[in-house]
């Protein structure tokens, strides 16, 4: 089976690789939200930690919010 | 598990107990009107409006298909086993589309003998297999039919 | 078996413990990265090319191998997002809140990918794309929650509120996965009745190719899960001493 024969798929070809496409594409992206959400909550520790270091013995416990 | 949490736990499941069994009950209700479609029957009886898009089902009438020779244009009969009626259909026919097949088709009728359909449904019948074992089901199926004939052909010679 | 059940709740409790998974996990990730890796290797090599095609489908039956296991973990995704929900209402474990919200935007991915795949698989197979059938109205109300789950949760300010109302649409739209499943053995629908639990009605040459998929989606799914998770950990630990040595 020849390359071209692989990717025309009979004459079925567009639906299966756009299944496919689709398909690993949304899961890709899922991974790139949770490492750009992940880049924003490291900052928002090390933000929080820079804040409260230098009177540590008074953090406040309000809630932050999501 | 402490007092609390029980009934927590309990107010929860029953709740969710209650929940589907009211939904049960109302998709039960309208489970009837979900499908409705007219049988050949009913359209030649003069049931079906006119010039309206509805849904007509049926079997695909064996040797009925007749295709145009330089375009998508096909016609074929569907029939309830009683009464039979024509489709014409203008794009290509979906894969599971087969002579004997049950398929449903949408779109206006002409008159209560043709519908001039603008969606061919066909329904899959679960099964997945490669061609060559579906050849030699058919083939086998054939081979056991005629056995069959001829073993009834010999008992009927015994007598 | 009295050990074995300490042994389980002992196990209950390090799983509700923040700290204990966040460090546990970022040893398991590797190995379940692997193990996915694997199996897709060898369940796309036969799902796109080595396995045969269908007598009536044509090569179309292909779709199937990502579209069943989508719609397996659409499902399993929502009743296990309930059952923390019932966890973090009944026995207020962190985790399992956590856990719950973690799950949400995987499924609802996940559902999507079933509903896309069908499509794709119902125009030229079927003659459509779409159909109000019980099986794929269901469908789209599973999206539905899982979307309205997500909206909810984030539409309150204050956490605690958050959780406990989004853990209730979660215990009550776990009545829609019952629905999905039986739709079409209850209702005439255009979508085909079991296959897969059907002895006898995928032959063993597409049925192997289907399972390795499905437990290809599976660990792919729980990697997400925990890499949400993860992420949720941070989230609600900010101010924890231990997480921001383990960031430092």
């Amino acid at each position: 089976m020849g390359l071209q024969e692989f990717i025309a798929m009979g004459k079925h070809g567009f639906y299966v690789w756009w299944s496919y496409g689709v398909t690993f594409l949304s899961i890709a992206l899922l991974f790139v939200l949770f490492a750009w959400y992940k880049k924003q909550l490291i900052n928002k520790v090390k933000s929080f930690k820079r804040e409260s270091a230098p009177k540590a013995r008074s953090i406040k416990t309000e809630q932050i919010s999501d | 598990m402490k007092a609390h949490r029980k009934k927590k736990l309990i107010t929860i499941l029953s709740a969710l107990a209650l929940l589907s069994t009211a939904v049960a009950l109302l998709l039960y209700a309208i489970g009837d009107y979900a499908d409705a479609f007219y049988e050949p029957t009913r359209v030649v009886k003069g049931d079906a409006p006119l010039n309206k898009t509805i849904r007509v089902g049926g079997l695909v009438t064996l040797g009925s298909v007749k295709r145009a020779k330089d375009s998508l244009y096909v016609e074929f009969d569907i029939t309830d086993n009683q009464e039979v009626i024509t489709i014409t259909y203008d794009k290509s026919l979906p894969d599971l589309f087969r002579e004997g097949q049950g398929i449903m088709a949408e779109g206006k009728l002409v008159d209560n003998k043709t519908l001039e359909a603008t969606k061919v449904l066909a329904k899959h019948d679960e099964k997945y297999m490669p061609p060559e074992i579906a050849d030699t089901l058919k083939k086998s199926h054939k081979e056991g039919v005629e056995k069959m004939k001829q073993e009834k052909n010999n008992e009927k010679g015994d007598y | 078996m009295a050990n074995s059940s300490k042994s389980f709740w002992r196990w209950f409790h390090q799983l509700g413990s923040p700290k204990w998974f966040y460090q546990k996990s970022a040893k398991w990730l590797p190995w379940l990265w692997a193990i996915t890796a694997i199996l897709f290797v060898f369940g796309l090599y036969f799902s796109l090319y080595a396995s045969p095609v269908d007598y009536q489908q044509g090569n179309s039956v292909r779709i199937m191998y990502i579209h069943v296991p989508a719609a397996v973990l659409s499902m399993v995704g929502y009743l296990a997002m309930a059952v923390c929900a019932v966890i973090g209402l009944v026995w207020k474990m962190k985790m399992s809140f956590m856990a719950m919200r973690a799950i949400a935007p995987i499924g609802a991915v996940f559902t999507f990918i079933c509903l896309f795949t069908g499509s794709m698989w119902g125009i030229p197979t079927w003659g459509t794309w779409w159909e109000w059938d019980a099986r794929m109205t269901s469908e789209l109300v599973l999206l539905f929650l899982y979307l309205g789950f997500i909206a909810l949760h984030s539409s309150f300010s204050d956490r605690n509120k958050a959780d406990r109302s989004a853990a209730i649409l979660a215990i009550v739209g776990a009545i829609n996965v019952p629905i999905i499943y039986g739709s079409v053995k209850w209702w005439n629908t255009l979508h085909q009745a079991y296959s897969v639990t059907k002895k006898g009605a995928i032959d063993p040459q597409m049925q192997t190719p289907l399972f390795i998929m499905i437990g290809a989606f599976y660990l792919l799914f729980v990697i997400l899960v925990i890499v949400r998770l993860r992420l949720e950990v941070i989230n609600r630990e900010t101010k924890s001493k231990w997480l921001q040595e383990e960031l430092a």
